[in-house]
């Protein structure tokens, strides 16, 4: 009785091994979501990423939709870890401590999170978007379309990647039309359609003619649509809410990050990093990047062609979205700048928190 | 000046709407001595019945026809589809309630939890159903607007243009509702029953009224009224699109503004108003003192809600008022004593 128990032990054992080890010839790669992929804009351009890993042979994914940021993060994460993941990305700011509080249990596993700036352990890498450099293309096109000289900006909160945003997109404007002038309303919310519905409609209605929004939702599309006015999109392809009203919208891609990195996992050659690409990966003309202009339309030929050409000469590297001599809203030239640099360094770019001179406002702080 | 006045106005209907509708029919509800917290899930649940209705119903031309495909289509909607799409919402609002109502009234449960519940299932199933219902993604269809009431001509009349004939049918809906609901409470037989069932319920009993079926009729009504309220936000406030968790706690907001408006239809739409007015005035004021500082423009986000609730708390704060107008059986279970 004993022999055969060990007997059906031992071949239930080989067994298994010989099913596993296809299994372990697969690599498998986790998602953290914050949101549902039917969001059409952030969640949604993560999801399409990772459904590129999924279509590579050896890859299988799996995302966790609807995590609440912060400490409840940890036991999606730890689920995903458990499970036999080898690599998992974390798809939203608010998961920066649970995703390195994780990776500290499981050193062989890999971590990438998304918009974050902490890599408290050798496995966990950081990755995020110059989405600025789509905003310039949008300066470059409100300025000739405008014909009230006056944009509506609709911001979620006063940090430094939508700063970033408002100083890359009217730098760019005042250069092709300086009577241009912004009117920037915060909102202090990613998604609410009602509440960015009303600010959109308010800065219509108080003269703005073109529409720029850093919240999730394509509402101000909607309502520009409605108005006669001109709108860009955020984060996806907005264009089919605004057939009329769209001129461009900026759209997140992170497949091919995601697929480098889940192939580097599969060689073994996975490195820690910390990844900010443009409209390419190197800023020089290099491989697609994490951020692409979709759908021109609604504008005259030729400010669609010199659109187009200002974003190819920031994907080649031919220039810079912050360009030198860059002054700050006090008159005073920015440090980097006064230091001999060409255009403001990374450094000042991820801790943006002053508008350059030409914007009549104050940002809240 | 007086332009402003009217685009503040005219935004503050779109924004007051909702929470009047789904106030409405939440206050016959709890003057019959139910709660029903569920007012956001059915929202959700009746806002997307109301969206896969209107993209059912909306007409289709094509625009590029290539041999036998059709490349490009264009879709438009009239009044009599979107009445259509608004049924639909109803009814299937009314449905969502009559779950909470066959829990609570025939199985007693408790309001409460059966009310949380049906916010999390409305939330759920609206999440899941709107990404594939029947093999159709809802969250990336495509609906034509709802043309406003009367011909577009109008809405360049002064002041009556832009507050009346520029808006959707359920506006002015809104306020028939409201007359029509205060009427019928204070004026009428069947009010004064749904209103004795729901200060002593075991007296109505013992007088021979069907406290069960007065309530379950009460509690489809707040349904259905939720279920318009969620059909408004939809398709009418911006225009037509579904998106997962849309009435981001207007139902909430509903719930709370009968509470603080002491149950009185009148004060309702004071509150509801309040609160439109306010947040269509908020973006105004930060475009306009565009350099204020975090507290205050935090305060300005705040305040649609604040004063809603300052106001309705000033001028309803006699407490023997607010006793005579809370219905004194609200929230307790019935169980026929026989």
């Amino acid at each position: 009785m004993n022999r055969a128990i060990k007997t059906l032990l031992a071949s239930a054992l080989t067994f298994g091994a010989a099913v596993a080890t296809p299994a372990q010839a697969e690599t498998k790669v986790g998602f953290i979501y914050v949101g549902p992929p039917g969001d059409l804009g952030w969640t949604y351009r993560h999801d399409i990423g990772r459904a590129a890993v999924e279509a590579m042979d050896g890859f299988s994914t799996t995302a966790l939709e609807n995590v609440p940021e912060g400490p409840e993060a940890v036991e999606a994460i730890t689920q995903l870890a458990e499970t036999g993941h080898d690599l998992i990305f974390t798809t939203s700011f608010g998961f920066m401590d649970a995703t390195n509080e994780v990776a500290g249990n499981y050193p062989d596993i890999k971590f990438e999170h998304a918009t974050g700036y902490i890599k408290a352990h050798p496995n966990v890498s950081t990755y995020s978007g110059r989405f600025y450099e789509g905003r310039v293309v949008q300066g470059y096109i409100a300025a000739n379309v405008t014909e009230t000289n006056k944009i509506g900006y609709i911001a979620s909160f006063p940090i430094p990647e939508v700063i970033r945003g408002i100083n890359a997109f009217m730098l760019e404007a005042k250069k092709h039309n300086p009577d241009i002038e912004v009117e920037i309303v915060w909102v202090f919310t990613w998604f609410d359609p009602a509440k960015e519905a009303a600010a959109a409609q308010a800065l219509i209605d108080n003269g703005a003619d073109v529409i720029a929004a850093h919240t999730d939702s394509p509402a101000p599309m909607q309502i520009a649509e409605a108005a006669g006015a001109k709108a860009f999109g955020q984060a996806s392809d907005m264009s089919r809410f605004g057939p009329t009203a769209h001129l461009v919208s900026t759209v997140d891609d992170w497949d091919s990050y995601y697929v480098d990195r889940a192939k580097q996992v599969a060689a073994g050659t996975w490195n820690q990093q910390d990844s900010w690409w443009g409209f390419t990966k190197d800023g020089m003309g290099g491989e697609i990047g994490m951020v692409h202009l979709g759908n021109y339309g609604n504008m005259p030929d030729d400010v669609m062609a010199e659109a187009k050409a200002i974003e190819a000469a920031l994907a080649a590297g031919d220039r810079h979205s912050f360009e030198c001599p860059i002054y700050k809203q006090d008159g005073a030239l920015a440090e980097d700048c006064a230091a001999g640099e060409d255009h403001l360094t990374d450094g000042t770019l991820l801790g943006m928190n002053w508008y350059i001179q030409g914007i009549d406002a104050t940002i809240p702080q | 000046m007086s332009d402003l006045v009217i685009q503040i106005l005219a935004a503050s209907m779109l924004l007051a709407t909702p929470l009047l509708l789904a106030a409405i029919g939440e206050l016959v509800v709890e003057k019959s001595g139910v709660i029903n917290l569920g007012v956001e899930g059915m929202m959700l649940i009746g806002g997307l019945a109301g969206f896969i209705g209107l993209y059912q119903l909306q007409s289709s031309t094509c625009t590029m026809l290539i041999g036998e495909n059709c490349f490009a289509s264009e879709n438009s909607v009239n009044q009599f589809q979107y009445i259509g799409s608004l049924l639909v919402a109803a009814i299937v609002g009314a449905m969502a309630a009559a779950l909470f109502g066959f829990l609570t009234q025939y199985f007693r449960a408790n309001h409460i939890a059966a009310g949380l519940g049906l916010t999390v299932l409305g939330a759920g199933l609206s999440n899941s159903l709107g990404g594939n219902f029947f093999g159709v993604d809802y969250t990336s269809a495509i609906v034509a607007s709802v043309p406003p009431l009367f011909p577009e001509s109008w809405g360049d009349v002064p002041v009556v243009g832009p507050l009346l004939f520029s808006q959707n049918l359920l506006v002015p809906f809104s306020f028939v509702m409201l007359a029509a609901v205060w009427f019928f409470l204070n004026r009428t037989r069947a009010g004064l029953v749904v209103r004795a069932v729901g200060e002593n319920h075991h007296s109505a009993y013992a007088l021979g009224y069907p406290v069960i079926l007065v309530r379950m009729l009460t509690i489809m009504f707040g349904g259905a009224m939720a279920g318009l309220a969620g059909a408004f936000i939809v398709i009418a406030q911006i225009a037509p699109k579904w998106t997962e968790g849309i009435t981001v706690g207007k139902g909430w907001l509903a719930l709370a503004l009968i509470l603080f408006s002491t149950w009185r239809p009148g004060r309702v739409l004071l509150g509801a108003y309040l609160f439109g007015i306010v947040l269509a005035l908020e973006p105004r004021l930060k475009a306009i003192f565009s350099n204020m500082s975090l507290e205050l423009s935090y305060f300005l986000t705040a305040l649609p809600y604040i004063v809603p609730v300052v106001v309705l708390v000033m001028i309803s704060r006699n407490p023997v008022m607010i006793r005579r107008n809370a219905p004194a059986s609200l929230g307790q279970t019935f169980e026929p004593r026989s």
